[in-house]
């Protein structure tokens, strides 16, 4: 009878949280071996420090068009990205008026010139392109494939427990939000005592993190006694990683496009 | 005959000798299917015993028998055989979504694929969070988070289910939600047991009524037999009780 209402129930600080998560779906992103996204992302990600305009466009296009399949609003980008847009247009104005070069636009004897925007453009592009893969990346990823491909990358590493690395990214992402909650917490129940008072910020910040670094060392505890009662154990059954059928193309594709980013 | 599920002789278990506190001689037999509730107050020993229900401690003397095994020869079998959901839910649940979490008991008894994803939908359906499986446990409410702490331990099977304060930090809805949980998991053949201070919620399911004081077994019979002793123990008498009328009445669960 409840379950139905609680099923939308979405706390405040939650929503915040959320907005640059998995999202479900069945598109082709959702669909692909999640070890040939990391491999495509990380490939092109490095290739696109040599891109230029021409490649760039074209990444740009296969990007959107991969977007729009994912099912991702062009909303939900620029809600999730505004911050960043803004660090970008900090980053264009910066190169526009620091590079020297033929002047366009002069005001107060200050000029931003051709070569400064052409470069700011550039660096603009390419940032907000491997922002945008990596977004799509986030949100077509459960996090706990991500985790299982983290596992068989690892795997072949001398030294490096892959399992318990695994599991202590999963705990991570597992305990962000919680932790988040309980600063949250702690801040609001100083501040309904008039902790804004204090005017020394280092005073503050200890006063915060002694009750905040008690209160996750007994939760700690307390997931290794639930962990434990749940039979624990770092010989668990392997990840499962399900394949579309298409991954050969998309590596073959990817190197494809990274050769035109260095070259071009 | 009743099969004995667990038996429990002579268990101590001191934090510290100048206070005494802890268990101490404990003696009790639980059989299959039972609902028993352990009331207590603080620090009466009830999280105590129940750890030591699932080798989570070790005794100073004493020891466990579950289907006539002592708990330590084999850990594994005996957390398969009682689960255990704990007080705080968020500190309980480890996976990403509501799907992993579930998952991880079964992952860690190294069950293949195909029998983990079986086992657990199977749990998540019977608790109705089947809808929510890919969402983030930290977006649940108070109540879904202790049905996907249920759901965990259900998707390895257990005989025994035990639970540590289940109602504490749950508004109306979720405790109501919760109590028809318990009870069809203890109609489905599972043996319940549960520690709370607050039995007015469950005491009219309950078959047995286990009073703890003091790290000892203080009374152990029928509800009905020990509701006026209650509030002796620092335990509050159910409403019903105190008005002379039948537990069953005025419940939670009617």
């Amino acid at each position: 009878m409840c379950f139905k209402t609680w099923h939308g129930y979405k706390p405040d600080i939650m929503d915040q949280l959320t907005s640059f998560t998995y999202q479900t779906g069945k598109s082709f992103l959702h669909m692909l071996d999640v070890r040939c996204k990391i491999f495509s992302m990380g490939l092109l990600s490095l290739s696109i420090i040599k891109a230029d305009f021409a490649s760039l466009a074209l990444t740009g296009v296969i990007i959107a068009t991969l977007v729009i399949n994912a099912g991702i609003k062009s909303v939900v980008i620029f809600r999730d990205l505004k911050y960043f847009f803004i660090l970008l247009i900090f980053v264009f104005v910066a190169r526009a008026l620091t590079t020297d070069g033929t002047p366009l636009i002069i005001f107060f004897n200050i000029s931003m010139t051709k070569q400064g925007m052409i470069i700011g453009a550039r660096i603009c592009a390419r940032f907000l392109i491997i922002m945008l893969l990596g977004m799509v990346f986030i949100k077509t990823t459960k996090p706990s494939s991500v985790k299982g491909a983290v596992q068989w990358f690892l795997s072949p590493v001398p030294f490096i427990p892959e399992k318990r690395v695994s599991i202590m990214i999963s705990l991570f992402l597992r305990f962000m939000p919680f932790l988040i909650k309980q600063t949250k917490q702690i801040s609001n129940a100083q501040k309904s005592r008039c902790s804004d008072l204090q005017p020394n910020p280092i005073k503050k910040t200890a006063r915060l993190c002694v009750p905040l670094f008690k209160k996750t060392f007994q939760s700690a505890d307390r997931l290794a006694t639930a962990m434990e009662a749940r039979c624990y154990s770092e010989d668990r059954t392997d990840p499962e990683f399900i394949k579309s059928g298409h991954e050969t193309i998309i590596y073959l594709a990817t190197l494809a496009l990274s050769i035109i980013m260095i070259l071009f | 005959m009743k099969h004995k599920i667990i038996e429990i002789i002579n268990l101590s278990h001191i934090y510290d000798k100048k206070t005494g506190s802890g268990i101490k001689d404990i003696n009790l037999s639980i059989f299959k299917g039972e609902f028993i509730i352990f009331a207590g107050r603080n620090g009466s020993g009830k999280s105590t015993l129940f750890c030591h229900l699932n080798g989570l401690l070790s005794p100073g003397s004493g020891e466990i028998l579950v289907e006539n095994k002592n708990i330590k020869k084999n850990l594994t079998r005996t957390r398969r055989t009682i689960g255990m959901v704990f007080q705080d839910a968020d500190t309980q649940i480890v996976g990403e979504t509501v799907f992993d979490d579930t998952a991880f008991g079964p992952e860690n008894l190294k069950f293949s694929r195909e029998k983990i994803n079986e086992k657990v939908l199977s749990s998540l359906d019977k608790l109705g969070l089947l809808p929510l499986k890919d969402r983030n446990p930290s977006t649940l409410s108070g109540g879904e988070k202790r049905k996907l702490a249920i759901a965990g331990i259900l998707a390895m099977n257990p005989e025994v289910i035990v639970f540590d304060e289940p109602f504490s930090n749950l508004d109306y809805p979720g405790t109501l939600e919760l109590i028809e949980c318990i009870k069809d998991l203890h109609r489905s053949g599972h043996t319940i047991l549960i520690a709370t201070h607050d039995i007015e919620k469950i005491v009219s399911c309950a078959t047995r009524l286990i009073i703890m004081d003091n790290g000892t077994i203080a009374a152990d019979d029928k509800p009905v037999n020990l509701l006026k002793q209650l509030e002796t123990f620092g335990i509050r008498e159910p409403c019903a009780s105190k008005l002379g009328m039948d537990i069953n009445r005025i419940s939670w669960t009617s």
